[in-house]
């Protein structure tokens, strides 16, 4: 037979073997770490709604994940998570776009002052960006500045503990204060506040800006911890809606795409910073019944479960068994897995 | 006409159950008849589809348990005219705990806790009382009238430090919003309640020495459900006072429609 560089290579490396025969989560070597996360590993999770899912999994298998604005004694489980409390390592709800990140640190450390940070409506307060977490708003702007203040406490906290920063990549698309830049996590007049073409102005980020974001971020963090490491995943949740212009399939591909490419190009340029394609799990052919519920967006519970648990095998870890998930597959919107999004909101305006 | 009242619960029917002779003498046209287990025993029984509450088929323990207590196994409450729910603490833990670790936005106290926001505070009151009123809901289904008072509040003595000490009924009777939290809780309970066709009977005003807390006498000799002449004073059971406080209250909330003429006391304290 004759000499191939194909010919040493192992299983993985072959779509028959590494991916058509082994079942969608037995594929050989998917993940390598990088680094090891054990038990005494203090993981910060953040990202948009699917890393719920991962700072779950992370809790389940006993590692020490920081939560410096924990649901405290009695607070019931479904409150708790409705409010945001215990899902990430503080209160600031789902992070979607890096420049997201960037912008919540450099705020923490007193570098940026976000530009209308307070959104109104029907006489009630929300924070501008994190208007998830309180789903009925407050009762007046200062209260919205006094649970602000306390956030950002609790946030320090928190960057301080870290040794492993996990961050879910999950939109490009985002809508900015026009004058200052400053990016919020929903769309105005999604859940509060009001759209203003003169006050905002859609992006969609590219991978040099999002790389740049990155590296800012990076910069600050390690600053505070010159030690930490990254884990970074693309989200597989398709976008909700688009004002990109283009169709929302075309749109979810372009995003995914340049998040894929930034982690690609992130993992290269440093061995503190490792890559969990959690992205390509879910988009495998492998799945017979398909990854996404009949919504055709929420991940099936079953498909998170086998992702969380590829992620921990490979790290030598196991999960506690959770209560089991509804598994008819009629998620519905953004919570059919059971991660809280705020971007389906936007299928309320859906023609 | 003498109606029947079937009060069932936990070891906190031993106040109404030993105001038995009181209650008898107040209400000549009621008869009441007890049925209790304590609380986690309490809790395997439900109602089958006749109308009759009793611990599952299978478990024989406990059936040997309920018949020791009552005298019967099981209580038929097809047979009665209303059924009084004596029963746990209805998520009021959860509530006190809540409160006592959380500074409410709203309210004007700051106590050096984390912040919570109002709306965040009662939706975690209100899963926490809903849990419990499906489950008892579930457990009386199809018995009507009927009708659900919470355990009593224990007595002041469990916020001084000691054996009684009670966390967290204690760390929250300095709390100086209290009213407002048992207002905003009662007014949850009966809600929840009200919505499952089950009618709140709030624990009496003359019996409360504060917010969630009982006045000491009603803790007094408060004898042991299955033991008459067995005191506990763990200030966490009532005595017969509080029993027969409590059965006015109730028999004020039996209207004409379920039980005819509503029924008044006979004698006045």
């Amino acid at each position: 037979m004759a000499r191939s560089p194909y010919s040493d290579l192992p299983q993985r490396a072959f779509w028959r073997g590494g991916v058509a025969g082994p079942g969608p989560f037995d594929l050989p070597d998917l993940y390598r770490p990088r680094f090891a996360l054990t038990p005494e590993t203090r993981v910060f999770t953040a990202g948009s709604c699917f890393a719920q899912h991962v700072g779950g999994a992370l809790k389940r298998a006993g590692l020490s994940v920081i939560d410096t604005e924990p649901a405290l004694r009695g607070m019931p489980p479904e409150t708790a998570k409705r409010f945001g409390y215990g899902v990430y390592a503080a209160r600031f709800g789902n992070i979607y776009t890096v420049r997201q990140f960037r912008q919540l640190i450099e705020e923490m450390l007193g570098l940026f002052s976000p530009a209308l940070p307070i959104w109104e409506r029907d006489g009630r307060f929300w924070d501008a960006l994190r208007p998830g977490i309180e789903p009925e708003g407050l009762t007046s702007a200062e209260q919205v500045v006094e649970m602000r203040t306390q956030h950002l406490i609790a946030l320090a906290r928190a960057v301080q503990e870290a040794e492993v920063m996990v961050f879910t990549l999950g939109l490009t698309e985002a809508w900015e204060h026009r004058e200052t830049g400053t990016v919020y996590p929903t769309a105005p007049g999604t859940i509060a506040g009001d759209y203003d073409p003169d006050l905002f102005v859609f992006r969609n980020h590219g991978v040099a800006e999002i790389l740049e974001d990155f590296t800012a971020l990076e910069r600050m963090l390690t600053e505070i911890n010159p030690g930490l490491q990254w884990i970074l995943t693309v989200s597989p949740v398709p976008l909700a809606a688009t004002a990109s212009g283009d169709h929302v399939l075309a749109a979810t591909m372009r995003s995914k795409s340049v998040l894929r490419v930034v982690c690609d190009l992130l993992y290269e340029s440093s061995a503190a910073i490792d890559y969990f394609p959690s992205y390509e799990l879910v988009m495998s052919p492998a799945h017979p019944a398909g990854a996404f519920a009949s919504d055709l967006r929420s991940v099936r519970p079953e498909v998170v479960d086998g992702i969380m648990e590829l992620f921990l095998k490979a790290h030598g870890l196991t999960a506690e068994p959770i209560p089991s998930a509804p598994t008819d597959g009629d998620g519905e919107g953004g919570d059919g897995d059971g991660a809280l999004c705020e971007d389906v909101l936007l299928d309320a305006f859906r023609p | 006409m003498t109606r029947r009242i079937a009060i069932v619960g936990t070891s906190n029917i031993g106040a109404p159950k030993y105001a038995a002779e009181q209650i008898a003498a107040e209400y000549p046209s009621l008869t009441v008849r007890f049925w209790g287990m304590p609380g986690r025993k309490f809790a395997d029984c439900a109602t089958d589809d006749a109308g009759v509450f009793q611990p599952p088929s299978g478990d024989v323990e406990t059936r040997k348990l309920a018949k020791r207590i009552n005298g019967e196994d099981c209580i038929d409450l097809s047979t009665f005219d209303a059924t009084l729910v004596i029963a746990d603490t209805m998520g009021l833990p959860s509530v006190l705990f809540m409160a006592g670790n959380y500074d409410v936005i709203d309210w004007p106290h700051r106590r050096d806790k984390p912040l919570l926001s109002r709306p965040g505070f009662l939706a975690g009151m209100e899963e926490a009382i809903t849990a419990r009123a499906d489950d008892l809901a579930q457990q009386f289904q199809g018995v009507r009238p009927l009708f659900l008072t919470r355990a009593p509040y224990p007595t002041t003595m469990v916020t001084r430090r000691g054996p009684l000490r009670l966390e967290p009924f204690a760390s929250v009777a300095a709390h100086p919003e209290a009213a407002q939290i048992e207002a905003l809780y009662t007014k949850a309970l009966d809600r929840a309640l009200a919505a499952r066709n089950i009618t709140f009977i709030a624990q009496p005003a003359e019996t409360m020495a504060a917010p969630f807390l009982t006045r000491p006498a009603y803790g007094r000799g408060a004898e042991d459900f299955r033991t008459a002449g067995r005191i506990l004073d763990d200030h966490r059971h009532m005595n017969a006072a509080f029993g027969a406080s409590l059965f006015r209250a109730f028999a004020l909330a039996l209207c004409p429609d379920r039980t005819g003429a509503a029924p008044t006391p006979q004698t006045k304290e």
